[in-house]
This record gives C-alpha cells, sequence and structure tokens, in this order.
C-alpha cells in the first residue's frame, strides 16, 4: 500500500511538472497582436542596421512528392518548381512577370501568343534552354503514354485535348510550336485574354528531350540527379519526407539582383508541435503551415494569406436512397441548410485564417475596374451570419411540397468528409447549428481517411460532402467544373442556364461583360444553392522577425522568395 | 534436427505468402483511388492514371504480376511518390530506424536489467521505492508526452540539445532516450520479478552457505538464472527494435520508416503499402524461425513434440 502511495505520488508530481511545462511553453510567446494583412510582406520588425546578412535560410517546409513537373498532382511540388524551374512569365505577388520570356505579344482575337525568349538562358548543365525545351514540355505534359495528371491545364491550346484522348495522333496539329530556339507560339482552341496567367499558375516548366529521354521519363524527377534545373535555385540535396538543400544558381539570368539568399534549407517536419518548438528554439527561421491551435502562441510572427479555393458542402441529388435523392433534390431545403448556420461564428471559432464566404468569387479575384470582384458585383446569397428566420420559412416550405408534417420524419443523410480532426470540429459545429436552428436531427457525419473519402465523392456514395476545391486564375474555372458534367459534377445537380452562362463568360473577350455574365452565373449559382461554399480557405507561415521579404500567394503557388533576406 | 528445421521453413513461407496475398485483396477491396488523394481530379483523367499504372486490369492479373515481382524481391514503383521504388524507399529509410531501434536497446537493455537487479537486491529500501515508481511512470506515461517534455527540458530551458531533426549523433540522443525509458521500466519491472523469484532459490542459499562473496552469488547464481526467461520476448523485440517507432519518428522528425506505413496506407499507395507489409512481415517471421532454431537447440524438447 505504501509502495502504492509513493508511486501514485511521484506520478502526480511528474504530471504537474508536465502540466508546468507545458504552460510555459504555451505562453513563452509575447502578448498577441492583430496578424499581418493578407499578402503583406512578413517580419516587418526593422532589422537591425548592425545586424549582418546571413546566406542561409531553413524553413520547415510542407514536403513534396515529385521534382517531375509532368506528374505532380501537389502545389507543394509547385512552391519548389518556382525556386528551381524557369517559366515563360511568373506572378511575383499578384503580378505576371516577365522570366524566361523577354515579351510576348498575342493576335487582335487572342487565339495566338507568341513569346519571345531571352538570350543567354542556360541549363544547370550548362547548355541553353530553347522555345524547343518549352515545346516538349507541353508535348510531355499532353502526351497520353506519360500519364500526366496536369494535362487537362492545358486543354485551352489547340487539338490539346483531343491529342490528349487520342482522338488526335500527329503532334504537328497540337496548338504549340518552337518557330525558332527563341520563339514559341501556342494557338488556342477559342479566344482567351487570360492565357499568360494560365502559364504562369499552371507552369510550363522547360524541359530537355535529350535529358528526358537519357533518365527515362518514369524516372524523371526522382531525385536530384533526374531533373535538370533551370530556375534561381539548383537543389543539392533531397531526401524524400525529410529535407531538401538548395544553393543559389549563378547561370539564371536574373540572379545578380534576385534571390539574395545563397542557401535554402528545408526540413519535413510532421509534428505540428515540434515545429513551433523548433521555431523557439530558433532551429527554424520560418514554418510554412502553422497549426491553428499556435495562431495566438504564435501571433507576433504569422504571415497569413487567404484564397486558393474553398471548402464546399456538395449536395448529391442523386442521393443514396430515393428518399435523400427527393430530400435533397429540393431547392427550399438545401436553402433552409444555407441559410441556417453562421459562417462567420463558425470560421471564427475553427479557422481563424478562413474567411467565411457565401459565394463562389474570391475576394482576391479583381473587377474590370480596378475594384474588388466581390464588392463591385454583390449576389444575393445567404448572409455570412446566417438569417434562422428565413432559414425556417425555406424549411416549412420544403416540408409541405415534401408532404412531411415534421423535420423528425426527414430521413437520414450522411454527410462524409475525410479524416482531420479540424474537418471534424467543422462540420459538427455546423450540424449542432442545424439541430439548434432548425431542428434538424438526421444528418449524420462520416470520416474516412482521404482515398477512401474522395473514392465514395467519385462513386457518389454520398449524400452531402465537404471538401475543398481549389481556384485557378478565373472565377469560371471552378464554374466550369461544376457545369453539367463537369470535373467535379456528374450528374449531382444541373442548371441550364448556369451552363449557359458560364459558358458565355469563357469565351467572353470583353472584360466588362465578361465581369457581368460571370456575376449572372453567380447568382444562379447562389440561388440553387446545390453546392454551399462555406469559407475561402487561407495560410498561416510563421516567420521570425530578423527575417525579411517572405512571401507566399494565394493567387499562385510558390516559394515567392525573391527578396528575401536574413538578417541574423 | 533437418527435418525440424525444413518443416519451419516451409510454415515460414506459406505464412509469408499467406501475408502478401490477403493484404493484396484486402488492400484492393477498399474504396478509393491512389491518385484522388491529393485534390479533386475528373473522372476522365482518373480513369487515365488507373491506366497508366495498370490498375484498371482484372484483380487476378494485378495478383499474379505483383507475385512475379515479388518472387524477384521487387516491391514494384510507389504510386504516391513518382518514380521511387519501394525498394528504394526501404533501403533509404530502414537504416535510419534501426539505427534509431539498436541505440535505444543498446540503452535500454543494460540499464533496464541494471535497475531490475538493483531493486530487487535492495527491495523495501527508497532505491526500490524509487526504481518501481519510474517504472510504472515509464510505462505509463505515453510516449509523444514524454517527447514533448524532454525537448522541452534539454532543447528549449537548457539548449544542450536540439529540437528535432537526424543530422549528427547530438540529434539521435533525444529520440534515443525517448525511445528507451519504456523500455527501461518495462525491463526493470521484468528483471526486479525475476531476480526476486530467484533470491529465494536453495541453490541461491546453499551458495550462501558455502560463502562465496554476494558479488560472486548475484552474478553466477541469480542473474544467469533469472535472465533465461527474458530470451523468448527478444525476437519480436529485435523486430520492434529495428522498425523503431513511429511516434517517435514522427515527433523528431527522424527520416525513418514508420512515416510510410502509415501515410501509405491512408493515402492508398498500394504497391508502397504491400512492399511494406511484405517487408515487415519476412522481418518477423524470419526472427521467429531463428527464435524457433535457438529453442529447438537448446532444448530438444521442442523439436520432439513439434
Amino acid at each position: 500500500m505504501k509502495k502504492r502511495a509513493l508511486a501514485l505520488f511521484l506520478a502526480c508530481g511528474m504530471l504537474l511538472g508536465l502540466l508546468a511545462g507545458c504552460g510555459t511553453y504555451q505562453d513563452s510567446g509575447t502578448p498577441s497582436s492583430p496578424a499581418n494583412s493578407p499578402n503583406n510582406t512578413a517580419g516587418s520588425g526593422e532589422p537591425d542596421s548592425t545586424a549582418t546578412v546571413s546566406s542561409d535560410f531553413t524553413m520547415a517546409y510542407n514536403g513534396i512528392v515529385t521534382l517531375n513537373p509532368i506528374m505532380s498532382q501537389s502545389s507543394n511540388d509547385v512552391n519548389v518548381f518556382y525556386l528551381t524551374q524557369i517559366q515563360l512569365v511568373r506572378y511575383y505577388g499578384d503580378q505576371v512577370q516577365m522570366d524566361a520570356a523577354e515579351r510576348f505579344d498575342t493576335n487582335d482575337d487572342y487565339t495566338v501568343y507568341t513569346f519571345h525568349l531571352r538570350d543567354g538562358l542556360t541549363w544547370s548543365d550548362g547548355q541553353p534552354i530553347t522555345a524547343a525545351d518549352f515545346e516538349y514540355a507541353a508535348y510531355c505534359l499532353l502526351n497520353p503514354d506519360m500519364g500526366s495528371p496536369a494535362a487537362y491545364s492545358w486543354f485551352a491550346i489547340k487539338n490539346s485535348s483531343a491529342y490528349n484522348s487520342g482522338e488526335v495522333t500527329d503532334w504537328a496539329d497540337v496548338g504549340v510550336k518552337a518557330l525558332d530556339d527563341k520563339t514559341i507560339e501556342f494557338t488556342l482552341e477559342r479566344p482567351l485574354s487570360t492565357f499568360e496567367k494560365t502559364i504562369a499558375v499552371k507552369g510550363l516548366y522547360p524541359l530537355r528531350q535529350d535529358f528526358v529521354e537519357r533518365v527515362g521519363s518514369d524516372k524523371l524527377g526522382s531525385s536530384v540527379d533526374t531533373i535538370l534545373f533551370s530556375g534561381p535555385y539548383v537543389i543539392t540535396d533531397w531526401v524524400l519526407e525529410s529535407t531538401m538543400e538548395l544553393k543559389k544558381n549563378d547561370l539564371y539570368w536574373d540572379s545578380a539582383n534576385s534571390f539574395p539568399t545563397q542557401n535554402l534549407h528545408f526540413v519535413e517536419v510532421e509534428d505540428a508541435n515540434t515545429k513551433v518548438a523548433m521555431f523557439e528554439n530558433g532551429e527554424v527561421d520560418a514554418i510554412e503551415q502553422v497549426a491553428s491551435q499556435y495562431y495566438d502562441h504564435l501571433s507576433d510572427y504569422l504571415y497569413s494569406y487567404t484564397g486558393g479555393g474553398f471548402m464546399l458542402l456538395w449536395f448529391n441529388q442523386l442521393g443514396t436512397n430515393e428518399e435523400a435523392a427527393r430530400l435533397l433534390s429540393n431547392q427550399n431545403f438545401r436553402q433552409a441548410l444555407n441559410y441556417g448556420f453562421d459562417r462567420a461564428a463558425t470560421v471564427a471559432a475553427v479557422n481563424p485564417v478562413a474567411s467565411p464566404s457565401s459565394r463562389l468569387v474570391s475576394a482576391a479575384f479583381p473587377a474590370p475596374n480596378g475594384g474588388k470582384f466581390v464588392d463591385e458585383y454583390p449576389v444575393n446569397s445567404a448572409p455570412l451570419a446566417g438569417d434562422v428566420d428565413k432559414a425556417k420559412e425555406y424549411l416549412d416550405k420544403a416540408l409541405e411540397e415534401l408532404n412531411y408534417s415534421d423535420v423528425s420524419e426527414l430521413p437520414e443523410l450522411t454527410l462524409i468528409t475525410w479524416d482531420a480532426s479540424s474537418q471534424k470540429l467543422l462540420l459538427e459545429t455546423v450540424i449542432d447549428q442545424w439541430k439548434q436552428n432548425l431542428g434538424i436531427n438526421n444528418i449524420q457525419l462520416n470520416q474516412y481517411v482521404i482515398g477512401t473519402a474522395i473514392g465514395a465523392f467519385y462513386t457518389l456514395d454520398y449524400d452531402i460532402f465537404c471538401i475543398t476545391w481549389e481556384t485557378d486564375v478565373l472565377p469560371t474555372d471552378i464554374m466550369e467544373a461544376m457545369m453539367t458534367g463537369g470535373e467535379v459534377n456528374y450528374g449531382i445537380w444541373s442548371d441550364p442556364e448556369f451552363d449557359s452562362l458560364v459558358q458565355q463568360a469563357v469565351s467572353e473577350l470583353d472584360p466588362v461583360k465578361q465581369a457581368e455574365l460571370t456575376s449572372q452565373a453567380e447568382q444562379v449559382f447562389a440561388d440553387n444553392a446545390a453546392i454551399l461554399p462555406m469559407y475561402e480557405n487561407g495560410n498561416a507561415s510563421a516567420v521570425q522577425s530578423y527575417v525579411d521579404g517572405f512571401q507566399m500567394t494565394a493567387i499562385s503557388s510558390g516559394y515567392q522568395f525573391n527578396q528575401l533576406v536574413v538578417h541574423k | 534436427m533437418k527435418k525440424y528445421i525444413l518443416k519451419r521453413l516451409v510454415i515460414s513461407v506459406i505464412t509469408i505468402w499467406l501475408i502478401a496475398t490477403c493484404s493484396f485483396f484486402l488492400l484492393h477491396a477498399l474504396p478509393g483511388n491512389p491518385f484522388a488523394t491529393q485534390k479533386l481530379m475528373s473522372q476522365e483523367m482518373l480513369d487515365k492514371m488507373m491506366a497508366y499504372y495498370g490498375l484498371d486490369r482484372p484483380p487476378l492479373e494485378q495478383y499474379l504480376t505483383f507475385m512475379k515481382n515479388l518472387l524477384h524481391g521487387d516491391f514494384g514503383y510507389s504510386l504516391k511518390y513518382v518514380g521511387q521504388s519501394v525498394n528504394g524507399i526501404i533501403a533509404q529509410t530502414f537504416p535510419v530506424s534501426a539505427q534509431l531501434g539498436l541505440q535505444s536497446y543498446a540503452l535500454s537493455f543494460p540499464v533496464g536489467i541494471f535497475f531490475g537487479i538493483t531493486a530487487a537486491r535492495k527491495r523495501g529500501k527508497p532505491i526500490d521505492y524509487t526504481l518501481v515508481a519510474f517504472s510504472v511512470l515509464g510505462v505509463s506515461v505515453p510516449v509523444f508526452i514524454l517527447a514533448s517534455l524532454l525537448q522541452y527540458v534539454f532543447a528549449i530551458k537548457l539548449g544542450v540539445l536540439p529540437v528535432a531533426q537526424w543530422k549528427s549523433f547530438a540529434y539521435t540522443i533525444l529520440p534515443t532516450v525517448t525511445l528507451a525509458i519504456g523500455t527501461i521500466a518495462g525491463k526493470t519491472r521484468t528483471m526486479r520479478t525475476l531476480m526476486l523469484e530467484v533470491i529465494s532459490e536453495d541453490y541461491v542459499k546453499t551458495a550462501k552457505a558455502k560463502g562465496l562473496s554476494s558479488a560472486r552469488i548475484v552474478w553466477s547464481h541469480q542473474i544467469r538464472n533469472a535472465i533465461i526467461p527474458m530470451i523468448p520476448s527478444l525476437g519480436m523485440e529485435i523486430v520492434s527494435i529495428l522498425m523503431g517507432s513511429f511516434v517517435v519518428e514522427q515527433i523528431f522528425a527522424v527520416p525513418g520508416i514508420g512515416a510510410y506505413f502509415v501515410n501509405s496506407v491512408q493515402s492508398l499507395d498500394y504497391t508502397m503499402t504491400l512492399g511494406l507489409t511484405v517487408f515487415f512481415g519476412v522481418f518477423v517471421v524470419s526472427a521467429n524461425f531463428i527464435i524457433d532454431l535457438i529453442y529447438g537447440l537448446v532444448d530438444p524438447r521442442i523439436r520432439v513434440t513439434k
């Protein structure tokens, strides 16, 4: 008995010590202050003029899967490509800048784009980069034998879709041509006034045919020896799921004026707590992605931005059974759910760097007159705080139309998402509000591992699904994917008016008319409430105060370290 | 003896075949798709990817290809990590996990045994209570709490060791100790119990009566007898040591094999999951095979009854 008492005492002591330890750990940061505004350059604390500039920058990064741009599926990969590969044009902040191309021109109806390369572009092995290398990259992306998951990103190019599906077999018929060593021409399927933005975001990274054939396209980019570099940095060492070492590439055309930091050290740390401990211990100069529970703790160091995609609720109008299908096909029921929860409060509680939204156009997207699209073209949709009275009206109408006398009679609906704890928190909060506000008790949350969950999304094995969809350059990109038979809509809803408006908007060249059509399509989308936006995604990095020029944006992936300086 | 070895060998091979076959069909029965785990993709594009990797063929055909490659010791290419062979990934990560495991075992085995002996010899004294308390705590405190505590004390407060990563020996100390503490605690308890059983045996009394020094009694009569029952568990221990610990590897950002086990299942990376399962299976089966053999050698009764 005595022994036990002692053991218990010791255990308590140790636990107390632990708690105390954790306490100090959590509170050792400085008092909270508002996070940096979006797209600000972080680490705004004035650099000490006497501090020396370090040639090294270490970051806990989101590990990458491959260096092969043809097979890459992850924006994490693209972040690194920004540093290691040249592009014709690339984003810096929200501006498209010339990179390999010195200039480009288009014909009058925006169907032919011609890019003129600068002189003296060089691969990391010393050979010149030519227009043929860009054409070969397009060939690899679109060739059906290469199996690129990114092929569809380039379907704006003439005959590219047909070539990718095997209907057109002659590469010469596809609208990509290297006219000479310095000129590459793209012919498009239909007029498009923003194709340079597509190139900047999707990344047409050059590939040299002799090199790809030598290493084999299936081995390309699986290690630092099986890829050539053309960007501001070369990778000297890469351990999968662990570390990456980058060294400044002096052969890059703009190396004298940009990317001042000599060496970048990236380390992949899976544990959120360890990342923060390393940051506080000065072992890393930045954390690419901070878990939301540390936002308060690291508030002085946060670099956050909103955008890049929406968290959406998808209603499957085909349902998992007949009764569910009948209920979900009812627009008033969907609107009841749409109005029946408070997006602003939910997001504030669950994911503070995200921004609540009931719209489909990103808040960052510019209107033709220079303002923000969401301000210039308002849409009548559920208010961010929700509207319980209106939701109840919609629900009563739905019950009447479907001949239910009470909400308790509604059939069971399954809401499926992947197994992240943040998803659980988000959706339980929403389901609880539907319960409180509308008395809806029939929605059951199921979480699967991500692969299985997305499998259910494709086989339509869900009533309601919650997952993000990344946005592209234009709001019409996301709308196109949601059209009848679109990339993410195989029958869950259909509205001919929406389809026709999106198609008109896509092919409209006049920016004002295009914006109007987009806005009309967005209104139809909101009225349908077939897919509900909940919030725009956000990300928060942590950056030490001695680092200047850390930049990442929502518009385009990429470690935009063009002006990164470490004063250490 | 030859017949016994042969029999064990056949059973081992059948076990490995069963592991491979069951895992293959179970894995392919999972709903979902290995290419849609990063983000949503159109059905058309998905079908193309499935065809590119031969995943649209009938399961039996895929199974035969898998078995054929397996016989050549080839686990194939990962579906998630483009262009990376599963063999390559094992070759890269397994030595790291093995180093971590071996280091922690090299620390925990002698220390645990020593603690156990000390506690048993000083039974009822403060040192015994302290060691028992330590072993109860060591077994019951979850490893992730222990890891955070050590990081906090030795990296953040004292600043003598790095928080995480795997670059030089200094980086290996905290993960090694974290992993070792649980084992030390377990070993302390087991060794203490075993020693206490032995201490009251007649031959110990006889040795005392003969006037042997207490050091000699402890070494020659007590420890040697007490330690024998610890040998059978060695087989599984070696396996778990060499495979390291997923949790410790994750917390200390150790580039070991653990992360791939979990991630590959989650991302439905069939080839990777199968390769690792079979690799692990071969390991367990071989370790048991060797232990069985040693048993057979040490104790003839075992091979007779079998």
